[in-house]
């Protein structure tokens, strides 16, 4: 994606973000649903504030900003993500594994089902992706 | 895989960091392929090709399995 796509972008991101504070404002003073419209509000400043100073970095420094574009995009980079993603995936399936016999003899039955549970999404997501990009590649 | 882009590179004249803004890689993609350490993906080695108007295999030498 270009600089020119990224305001574009961000700009419509901002938009968003001001209707969904602005309409959450008026609903909350409207109902009584006070805690879902404040957290549907916050999603809306959390829009803001990131399109915002993503597009206040763009207007600071657009030849920075292109080159962060380019660190994102290079083919270099993302070969090393892939490698750190693979090496993450590995780490965290064997801290959930270890934590999970942990409890298992700490007899921390319900803790050790959830382990078990979250070994068991971790494995079945890897294999959901893999068969994904397999047929995608 | 061997290549010759540094030596290309410097026969043109342009540091590392032009030669990455030209190809949109970050300068470290350059100083990689450089040293050998990383192999450019097909897109890349075109981009190089054309760049400095050669064909890839006389920029990048395959030797074979590596160790």
């Amino acid at each position: 994606m270009n600089i020119k796509n990224t305001q574009i972008v961000q700009t419509v991101k901002l938009i968003i973000g001001f209707t969904i504070l602005i309409a959450g404002i008026i609903t909350a003073k409207l109902t009584n649903y006070y805690n879902l419209i404040v957290l549907v509000s916050g999603l809306g400043g959390g829009l803001i504030g990131s399109s915002a100073m993503k597009l206040f970095q763009i207007k600071k420094s657009p030849e920075k900003y292109e080159k962060r574009l380019i660190e994102l995009s290079d083919e270099r980079n993302i070969t090393i993500r892939g490698y750190a993603g693979y090496a993450t995936f590995i780490t965290t399936l064997l801290a959930i594994g270890l934590t999970t016999l942990a409890f298992l003899f700490l007899d921390y039955t319900v803790s050790m089902i959830v382990g078990a549970g979250l070994l068991l999404i971790h494995v079945i997501s890897f294999l959901i992706f893999s068969a994904y990009y397999g047929k995608k590649i | 895989m061997k290549n010759n882009l540094e030596k290309l590179r410097k026969e043109k004249g342009i540091k590392q960091e032009e030669l990455a803004d030209i190809l949109k890689v970050s300068r470290q993609t350059i100083s990689s392929l450089e040293n050998g350490k990383y192999n450019p993906s097909i897109v890349l080695a075109f981009k190089i090709a054309a760049y400095f108007d050669k064909k890839i295999e006389d920029i990048f030498i395959y030797e074979g399995e590596e160790k």
